[in-house]
């Protein structure tokens, strides 16, 4: 017919496989040894960046090329203070070298390590896309605790106002209520926003989390990191002394429990976490009733959870 | 141009969507192929078309006689024991096409000089309802009548002014679908074009908003957890019913059982149990499930779980659909291309007017183009093609109507969107099912586009719409358009305005078995009458109703599996590396076409 | 994909180089037998045969070359023999950056052809593709039908860079790919699309697939079995 193409068989693509490898290493150790003897030499040149580049892009955890890397950087950066923007320029390079290796490998601790480094060296640095960068990376992973590491550098640097990190959190909490990370961040987000505590500022804050919380128990009923951050939630209310916000928290919880159509899961993770709350007030001011639920509700707790049973029983002990 | 070869294998009339998929699946198979087009475009009634382009085609199809009468038959051409049968288009497909101008220039020439269009500031507020325009000629009879401003009217705040003639200035930047679909973002037809390789070439436009219309107001229909989380005005216990039931959907085994213990009830009585506000409700049965109170139970929740399923593929919060980048109309030209690929040819402005069958196997042999005679072993035509001889009773089934409408706007009717930063912006494509009154199962259908999906310029949208057709299109659609759009008389601020709406009616038949009730002459009937086709001829439908592919796909399987029973239907095209061109002295060469350098980089 | 330096969405998919790479779609053109395969594969391969069968069969192939500053990536369409009956789908000119008009110039009608597909493609194609015109079969000069300053001065009318090849000898074929490369706008196209909404469903598959699971940490990778730590 016309120039038709032709599959391999599967020892052809073997044995193509294994010429690949070979071929790979021989290049990379070449590389290597090229780029040490360099450095022995005291090579400065802009030759030597490039292939650093070409090595840490396969594999970006070679940190002694990073500090080679600085290195000649910092030669470059003080033959151009005179030049205005000529550094930023050099970082910017930096950063996309970063960024490559980043697509790579985002849990490289001595990748995240230089573009820090790289952003402290420089004079105008775009924060806003950072920040964004960041957002990307979390939606492969929510948790790359490098990531949020950087963020709170970022933040810190950049002096990114702190309303608009709780709203990146809220957006995070919304897309995925278990993402313990962004409850996490809100607990020291809060605190910074709202020093003065009671402020009507404050308690309107809580009145928001209130909300998140509530929606998110009801969304997710048995994710631990909600009912932990409940923990935070108590006690800020407890420090701001809005005891309507506390009892709205319990009727929320009560309904919930109720009416929630729970499944046995659940039900151990709302109910537990409803009798922890009963259990906040000291237990002269419990209604009779509430004690007898309280009791009640450890029994079933247990019987729910035989694993906790220990646990569970500790709490009658403040009964 | 070369002389086309003399015998293929197939020879398939026409390029349109289903024919071009076989053609390439044929291809891909090493068996010579022929597609013959009478248009001088891809894609017969799938096609996409720059907008000059498009009005010139639908005002003239209505001109263009379909004869009965085919040309005579150049007797030499036949051998003993054949009879030409003449293969024409019975009839137009499209009718009733009408189009209607909503803007033009409001500012004469004497008035001021001549200025941009950016510039041009809109000097009255009142469209009479004379300026309608039909069939490309803008009127200025409404001049007159126009009111201008009055000095009580507050300040208009500048807004871009278009004419028509910036429209079309811009024309070859629009491709606009004769039958516009969305895919699934699971699709088994996305599947298919990643195993085609066509998906090299197609890209897609994630759908970020899906609507429907609850009391005449458009709303936004919260596909995601994410969605439901921030969804305002639902109650905390609401969204946890809501977020309930899409998880039991989405999980097999309740689903089952819920199927089961309602299999008798309708969708309206299910969801009176959930007690679900009454928006939310809607929105679940029009736009998700796509169906209506009355549908039974087991129906609507595949339906729902279908596309709950489609949800959250390329990120947390993105909806089922996506919007193929330059149209739907560039399909057929990808599958064309990848039967040409294998070896297959495509001819344009070719007709063919008669097939050749030998009247004692009842096979087509060949047939006759140009007074050619090209020899093949399988005929593949659209229904419409089909003699009158080789009708039956029951083949083809009852045409069913379609209305369409084809809008060009300024702005999105979709309300804003939130994107990864939280911020709202303008939608960039939408999808709307609008519930029809009459209980009509398909609805009403609305895809909305913009030149993200570079199927128009910049500053402008396309909007289509869709239904089963009641009377003509202009008739059906038109009460939706000026509902969801400016309707001319009117000018308020801030709402988007139709600049250009063109309808026309599609009739749509298929060959396959109908779902309706068997005729009265019973199946012994059927099958003598279906033996009148000849036993090599595959049969294609035009394009249907439905949002998606599946149903073409679903043809385009059977067709090839009857011709071709129990080979592959295109199987994965072998990638970069897997692949050794046909030549005796190159060591292994990649088709990625990175040469065997030094230059570890490449690799 | 065929179009120039998209980023992909996430993390994933940009290749890391010096500087940056940027990917252009070329189409080429041309009638049968002027030897547009044989430049292609001379260029792609670095090889040519006397008898090259009429197509590749391949949708396109791709090569790279480096300029100073950049890498460019050329995604080379092939007609796939449409062209033979004026049949060429209007798909194939979507997106394309830059096209390549052969003719061989021992054949003057193909010659003709080739200002024919010129105004094809100034119909068809994007307003700012950069065209060049390829008079092929250089080594045939003894049977030259087509002067080179008739090629050359049209070229000049119309805005073409033009050179005369020879996919036989590779005479001209790389400097024709360079001086396309050379001339193609290098900009970073994100602007106001948010090509992170664009899905192209083969990257995509990747991307679903690829979620990390632990958490950070080097896995102490040696020189001596060094490879990316995440594919």
């Amino acid at each position: 017919m016309h120039g038709r193409v032709k599959e391999r068989t599967p020892e052809e693509k073997q044995e193509a496989v294994r010429k690949e490898k070979e071929r790979k290493l021989l290049g990379f150790t070449t590389l290597w040894k090229d780029i040490v003897d360099r450095r022995a030499e005291g090579d400065r040149s802009s030759e030597t960046l490039m292939k650093t580049n070409q090595l840490l892009a396969k594999c970006s955890d070679l940190y002694t090329l990073w500090n080679y890397r600085r290195e000649i950087l910092l030669a470059d950066l003080t033959d151009a203070e005179s030049e205005e923007g000529k550094r930023d320029g050099i970082l910017r390079i930096e950063l996309s070298v970063t960024e490559s290796c980043l697509a790579l490998d985002f849990k490289s601790y001595s990748t995240w390590y230089h573009r820090k480094w790289t952003l402290e060296q420089m004079q105008k640095a775009d924060w806003q896309r950072e920040l964004d960068l960041t957002s990307q990376l979390f939606r492969l992973d929510a948790r790359n605790f490098h990531c949020w590491n950087y963020r709170r550098f970022i933040v810190e640097r950049g002096h990114i106002p702190l309303s608009s990190e709780l709203a990146f959190s809220t957006k995070l909490i919304a897309d995925d209520p278990s993402n313990y990370s962004a409850w996490h961040y809100r607990t020291t987000l809060i605190p910074l926003l709202f020093p003065t505590v009671p402020s009507p500022e404050h308690q309107t804050q809580i009145r928001t989390e209130l909300a998140l919380v509530v929606t998110a128990v009801n969304v997710k009923a048995n994710d631990q990191g909600i009912w932990f951050y409940t923990q935070f939630l108590v006690e800020q209310i407890q420090k701001g002394g809005y005891t309507n916000l506390l009892d709205e928290l319990k009727e929320e919880v009560k309904k919930l429990y109720e009416e929630g159509d729970l499944t046995a899961e659940e039900s151990i993770a709302v109910l537990h976490g409803y009798v922890r709350l009963l259990l906040l007030d000291p237990i002269q001011n419990l209604k009779e009733s509430d004690k007898k639920f309280v009791d009640d509700s450890i029994d079933k707790l247990c019987s729910l959870d035989p694993l906790r049973k220990g646990y569970y029983q500790s709490l009658r002990d403040a009964l | 141009m070369e002389e086309l070869p003399k015998e293929f294998e197939t020879v398939v009339l026409g390029t349109g969507l289903p024919e071009s998929i076989v053609a390439a699946a044929a291809s891909r198979l090493d068996k010579s192929i022929l597609q013959l087009d009478q248009n001088t475009f891809y894609g017969r009634d799938w096609a996409g078309f720059r907008l000059k382009e498009l009005r010139e085609y639908l005002s003239t199809l209505i001109q263009n006689k379909f004869d009965a009468v085919g040309r005579a038959v150049d007797e030499n051409l036949l051998k003993d024991g054949e009879v030409a049968v003449p293969i024409r288009p019975s009839h137009c497909p499209i009718t009733n096409f009408e189009e209607k101008i909503y803007v033009k220039d409001d500012v004469s020439e004497t008035d001021i000089a001549p200025q941009s269009r950016q510039e041009r500031y809109r000097r009255s507020r009142h469209f009479s309802g004379s300026s309608v325009a039909s069939s490309g000629t803008s009127s200025t009879q409404g001049d007159e009548s126009r009111t201008p401003t009055t000095p009580e009217a507050p300040p208009v705040p500048p807004r871009k002014q278009f004419s028509f003639d910036d429209v079309l200035a811009e024309s070859k930047k629009f491709s606009l679908d004769l039958a516009p679909k969305l895919f699934w973002s699971n699709d088994k037809f996305v599947d298919l074009l990643t195993t085609s390789n066509v998906s090299r070439y197609a890209s897609f436009r994630l759908v970020n908003s899906v609507a429907t219309t609850v009391e005449g107001r458009i709303t936004s229909v919260p596909f995601s957890q994410s969605a439901i989380f921030q969804y305002e005005g639902l109650s905390p216990s609401d969204k946890r019913k809501l977020v309930k039931f899409m998880t039991m959907c989405m999980d097999p085994g309740k689903m089952q059982e819920q199927m089961q213990a309602a299999s008798q009830m309708k969708l309206g009585a299910y969801l009176d149990k959930l007690q679900l506000p009454n928006t939310l409700r809607k929105s679940l049965v029009n736009a998700v499930a796509m169906c209506t109170d009355q549908t039974s139970v087991p129906e609507a929740l595949k339906r729902i779980r279908r596309f709950l399923q489609a949800c959250g593929r390329y990120g947390a919060n993105t909806s089922p659909f996506l919007f193929p980048v330059f149209g739907s109309g560039e399909y057929p030209q990808y599958f064309a291309r990848v039967s040409a690929i294998f070896g297959g040819i495509q001819c344009l402005s070719r007709t063919v007017d008669h097939a050749v069958v030998s009247t004692s196997s009842n096979k087509v042999t060949a047939v006759i183009s140009n007074h050619e005679r090209i020899a093949c072993e399988n005929l593949v035509l659209p229904t419409e093609y089909v003699p009158d001889e080789w009708k039956s009773s029951n083949h083809p089934s009852k045409a069913r109507i379609l209305s369409r409408a084809i809008l060009i706007t300024d702005h999105s009717i979709f309300p804003r969107v939130k994107n990864d930063n939280g911020e709202k912006q303008a939608c960039d494509s939408g999808f709307m099912r609008i519930a029809r009154e009459d209980g009509d199962e398909l609805g009403v259908l609305l895809v909305e586009a913009s030149h993200t999906a570079d199927i128009c310029p910049a500053d402008y949208r396309v909007v289509y719409l869709w239904m089963n057709a009641k009377s003509s299109a202009r008739a059906d659609l038109e009460p939706y358009v000026e509902r969801l759009l400016e309707p001319f008389q009117h000018d308020r601020d801030g709402m988007p305005k139709v600049l250009w709406a063109c309808y026309h009616n599609y009739e749509r038949w298929t060959w396959a078995e109908t779902t309706e009730q068997p005729s009265a002459a019973g199946d012994a009937g059927r099958s003598a009458a279906a033996g009148k086709i000849p036993a090599n001829v595959r049969v294609v439908s035009g394009p249907s109703g439905s949002i998606d592919l599946e149903d073409v796909l679903e043809e385009s399987k059977a067709v090839f599996e009857k011709m071709y029973p129990g080979l592959p239907f295109l199987p994965r095209i072998p990638g970069p590396d897997e692949i050794v061109l046909d030549t005796s002295d190159s060591p292994s060469l990649d088709q990625s076409g990175n040469k065997e350098s030094e230059n570890i980089e490449n690799v | 994909m065929a179009t120039a330096a998209r980023t992909s969405t996430g993390g994933g998919g940009a290749v890391p180089s010096a500087g940056k790479i940027f990917q252009f779609k070329l189409v080429l053109l041309g009638e049968a037998a002027v030897g547009k395969s044989s430049l292609v594969l001379r260029f792609v391969k670095g090889h040519f045969h006397d008898y090259q069968e009429s197509t590749i069969g391949a949708a396109f192939l791709t090569q790279t070359v480096c300029l100073d500053e950049t890498t460019v990536k050329f995604e080379i369409w092939d007609t796939a023999g449409q062209e033979r009956y004026h049949s060429l789908a209007p798909m194939y000119y979507r997106g394309a950056q830059a096209a390549i008009i052969v003719y061989d110039i021992t054949n003057h009608e193909s010659f003709n052809k080739a200002k024919a597909w010129v105004r094809e493609l100034q119909r068809q194609a994007n307003p700012n593709i950069v065209i060049s015109l390829a008079g092929n079969k250089a080594d045939l000069a003894n049977k030259r039908m087509v002067e080179y300053e008739e090629a050359q001065s049209y070229a000049e009318e119309q805005g073409l860079l033009f050179m005369e090849t020879s996919a036989k000898t590779a005479m001209n074929v790389n400097d024709i790919f360079l001086a396309i490369a050379k001339k193609l706008p290098k900009t970073d196209p994100a602007g106001s699309r948010n090509p992170g909404q664009t899905v192209n469903v083969n990257t995509a598959a990747q991307n679903v697939e690829a979620k990390s699971s632990c958490c950070g940490g080097s896995t102490g990778a040696t020189p001596a079995n060094a490879a990316p730590t995440r594919t």
